[in-house]
């Protein structure tokens, strides 16, 4: 018998994503519109990036607060190297290195020196946000070329560039978990990191392998953010990490580690999507947008714990 | 004597699952009852029931003759019900008095009354003859200090029954025998006590009468001077009991050592070992808790650091400074604190299973779950592990399962040398069985094998050789021809006398 029991927490959330995109297509006729799909879309490809990275985080039982500031600061990066005549490859290629750096810094804080992590990456996201206003100033740096032109705003098949980068990591994230031994050991870090070391498992690799392509990937979200708006400020990506988390922990990842999804982030990243959009749509004012985002993750990693505790006491 | 409590007709399922059927228990004033039964009869539901941490799917309790609602924790202690959990719940960073009045302190308008909090605490001490320090922290006590906090607490809550769940499992034999004497002097004030134990030894020195449940019901209540071991173990497994004999000897005498320790020393804690392993050899290691057992095995394996030694495999020095080295050298272990070191909880049975040799299940370099899945399922038939499905949550089954799927863990590579931490402990005699089968399997194979267990009789049973631990070094080296539990409690009362005089 192989009866697949439907499970409330499993779908929940897909549930409540579904019945808000209707309820707002009646409310709001713009809503179900090529256009604005693909421009909502295109609009959650940054911070869908950060949280692929974030899910591996999460799953391996840390928290990584600094991948907000990582993004504006490769942008940053990219474009003072290009102001300065860097080919753009070799321009790309610095910021995802910057962003590697910063991941094994963060990742032999944590690992090595037991720092807490979200206080570790509290403190290398202050660094690199002083590092970042060294680097522009303050003053935005525009930037203007092909390769970033298309990368930001083209569309292939008419599906924006952006959306495939974000699928992209999403893929990459989900093989990592899925297919790949380190990935295995995430999870099980992420459930139990003294039963892993006692299983053989390299516990401070995996933690620094998490931070270095969680921070890589914020630097090829900074990429791709610069390129959409044509400028690097010093104050992009600034708050993308909450979102980020907000967007995983919706998606169902267990904040206490071990247990996750990839593909269950993008659920979360488009319904933080879909409710920004849509309160544009029907003009309420940004302040609503908060409390009602608030409510939403609230509601969510609430159904889901509440449901853990229920367990437990069965 | 009169009825204190009876549960008449009780029922529990958690999501579907039977697992207390048609319970009649009773208790009465003053007496000490031992509830016995193997892993997953259902002796710590029944009892969590009777003290509201669960509850009850149908069936009525009664107490003096009135039926009561036991919903929550709460209710149970307003009757006077007390239980002693087999995990403390003390929490380690509060103090001891703090950990006394944790949930009912005393206020003086919206602040502590540190004055008055004070006063009962030392009212209680004297009152129960415990005498604790009320500052220092509740996490630097020895567990049987902090038992003995738990047991004040509730008795200072007018406990009129005391459970008490796999109360000794962490006590060494002097705290054992003051948790024994707590416990007469208790019955002898009026107290009821139910002790839940897998030590039979422990239930005969106690108890009045033994209840024992089998597979989620109760076979029978008996006078406790009508049982023997025999007899317990029938009622328990529902089989005929074989006995202990000492299981054929598979040492390969001359062969070289499969494993060697020279000289390992951990400052403080482990002083100067040496020993060897042959192949097909079981080296046991007794003595008592805190001798040293577990600290010198970790060292070995490169759990714990070590500061000076020489470890060979098979004759050639192999360094080993992480678990992962020990491994990679063929020496595995499997540890004393399975919940917290053994096993991921959350994970499904066939990923703890895969989880040492993970690269061995790969196909085309990547993890192929079905492979996983396939030996998950091979190990639940030789193991017999009792599961629905390898996909459920380890966290799922009982205590002997679960050390099954850490032993189905290190099976799935071939080591020469496996390091049996406590595999026994607090679990039931099948599954024990099915341990030391296990072992000798592993013997005939002509791998080498240290066993540790608190239990001395299995440590007789299992090995050909026994080494006795005190202090972090090995006191005394014997064969095991026909060794007695005697032999070596003399050994280590040998050796602490001779402390002493130095």
């Amino acid at each position: 018998m192989r009866l697949k029991k439907i499970n409330l927490r499993d779908y929940g959330v897909i549930i409540g994503f579904v019945v808000l995109c209707v309820a707002i297509s009646i409310a709001s006729p713009t809503f179900l519109t090529s256009r604005n799909i693909l421009n909502l879309l295109r609009q959650s490809a940054v911070v869908g990036i950060l949280s692929a990275g974030m899910t591996l985080v999460i799953i391996s039982g840390n928290f990584d607060i600094s991948v907000g500031y990582i993004c504006g600061c490769a942008g940053a990066i990219m474009a003072k190297l290009m102001s300065i005549g860097v080919p753009i490859p070799a321009a790309i290629l610095a910021a995802l290195l910057a962003g590697a750096v910063i991941g094994v810094c963060s990742g032999v804080a944590v690992a090595k020196f037991g720092i807490p992590s979200m206080i570790a990456t509290l403190a290398t996201g202050q660094i690199i946000n002083g590092v970042l206003l060294l680097v522009t100033g303050g003053y935005p740096i525009s930037v203007s070329n092909r390769v970033l032109d298309f990368v930001g705003k083209e569309s292939v098949l008419g599906i924006p560039v952006p959306i495939y980068l974000f699928l992209i990591s999403i893929i990459l994230v989900n093989f990592i978990l899925k297919k790949l031994v380190t990935g295995r050991h995430i999870y099980s870090v992420g459930g139990n990191d003294e039963a892993s070391r006692l299983s053989g498992v390299s516990v401070n690799k995996i933690k620094i392998i998490v931070f270095v392509i969680s921070s890589m990937l914020a630097a090829f979200s900074g990429v791709v953010l610069t390129a959409r708006v044509g400028t690097a400020t010093a104050t992009a990506g600034v708050g993308y990490e909450l979102d980020a988390i907000a967007a995983v922990v919706i998606g169902g990842t267990n904040v206490a580690g071990g247990e996750g999804n990839a593909w269950k982030t993008i659920v979360g990243v488009l319904f933080m999507s879909v409710i920004a959009n849509s309160f544009n749509l029907l003009e309420v004012h940004v302040y609503f947008q908060f409390i009602f985002k608030g409510l939403i993750i609230l509601f969510a990693v609430g159904f889901d714990s509440y449901n853990r505790i229920k367990r437990g006491k069965n | 004597m009169e009825k204190l409590l009876e549960m008449q007709g009780i029922n529990k399922s958690f999501s579907g699952v039977e697992v207390l059927r048609n319970i009649d228990f009773f208790l009465e004033t003053g007496e000490v009852r031992a509830l016995l039964g193997a892993n997953g009869a259902g002796k710590s539901t029944l009892m969590k029931i009777l003290c509201g941490v669960y509850t009850k799917t149908s069936g009525k309790i009664i107490m003096e003759g009135k039926e009561v609602q036991i919903d929550r924790p709460q209710d149970g202690k307003n009757l006077g019900i007390g239980i002693v959990h087999q995990e403390l719940s003390i929490i380690p960073t509060l103090s001891v008095i703090e950990n006394f009045f944790l949930g009912r302190e005393i206020k003086k308008g919206q602040l502590l009354d540190q004055k008055r909090m004070r006063k009962i605490f030392f009212e209680s001490c004297e009152e129960f003859g415990f005498s604790i320090e009320p500052d220092i922290k509740a996490g630097s006590l020895s567990v049987a200090k902090q038992q003995m906090v738990e047991i004040m607490k509730i008795l200072s809550q007018d406990a009129r029954i005391i459970i008490m769940d796999e109360p000794t499992t962490s006590l060494t034999r002097d705290e054992k025998k003051n948790l024994f004497n707590i416990i007469i002097d208790l019955k002898k004030k009026g107290k009821t006590i139910v002790y839940i134990s897998h030590i039979l030894e422990e239930v005969f020195q106690l108890s009045d009468y033994a209840t024992i449940m089998r597979n989620g019901e109760i076979v029978g209540t008996y006078k406790t001077e009508s049982l023997n071991v025999a007899s317990i173990s029938e009622h328990m497994s529902g089989a005929k009991y074989v006995g202990k004999q000492r299981t054929h000897s598979y040492k390969q005498d001359d062969k070289t050592a499969i494993m060697k320790v020279e000289s390992l020393k951990r400052n403080g804690i482990v002083n100067n070992v040496s020993f060897e392993v042959l192949p097909g050899e079981v080296v046991g290691f007794a003595g008592l808790v805190g001798a040293g057992r577990t600290e010198i095995v970790k060292a070995i394996y490169g759990g714990d650091r070590k500061d000076a030694g020489k470890i060979f495999v098979k004759g050639r020095e192999v360094k080993i400074r992480s678990p992962k080295d020990a491994i990679a050298n063929g020496i595995g272990l499997i540890p004393e604190d399975r919940k917290g070191e053994g096993l991921i909880l959350k994970q499904e049975i066939y990923k703890n299973a895969a989880l040492v040799q993970l690269k061995r299940f790969r196909k085309f370099k990547l993890l192929n779950e079905k492979n996983e899945k396939v030996y998950a399922q091979e190990s639940v038939e030789n193991l017999s592990i009792k599961v629905n499905s390898v996909k459920d949550a380890v966290v799922k089954l009982s205590g002997g399962n679960q050390q099954k799927v850490v032993i189905a863990k290190w099976l799935s590579q071939n080591f020469d040398v496996l390091i049996f931490d406590e595999p026994t402990k607090g679990i039931d005699i099948g599954a024990k069985e099915d341990i030391f089968r296990v072992i000798e399997e592993m013997a005939k194979e002509g791998k080498g094998i240290i066993f540790i267990s608190s239990d001395l009789d299995e440590v007789i049973r299992v090995s050909d050789r026994i080494c006795v631990i005190r202090d972090g070094k090995i006191i005394k080296e014997m064969e095991n021809d026909n060794v007695e539990q005697k032999d070596i409690m003399n050994a280590i009362l040998a050796y602490t006398d001779q402390e002493e005089k130095n």
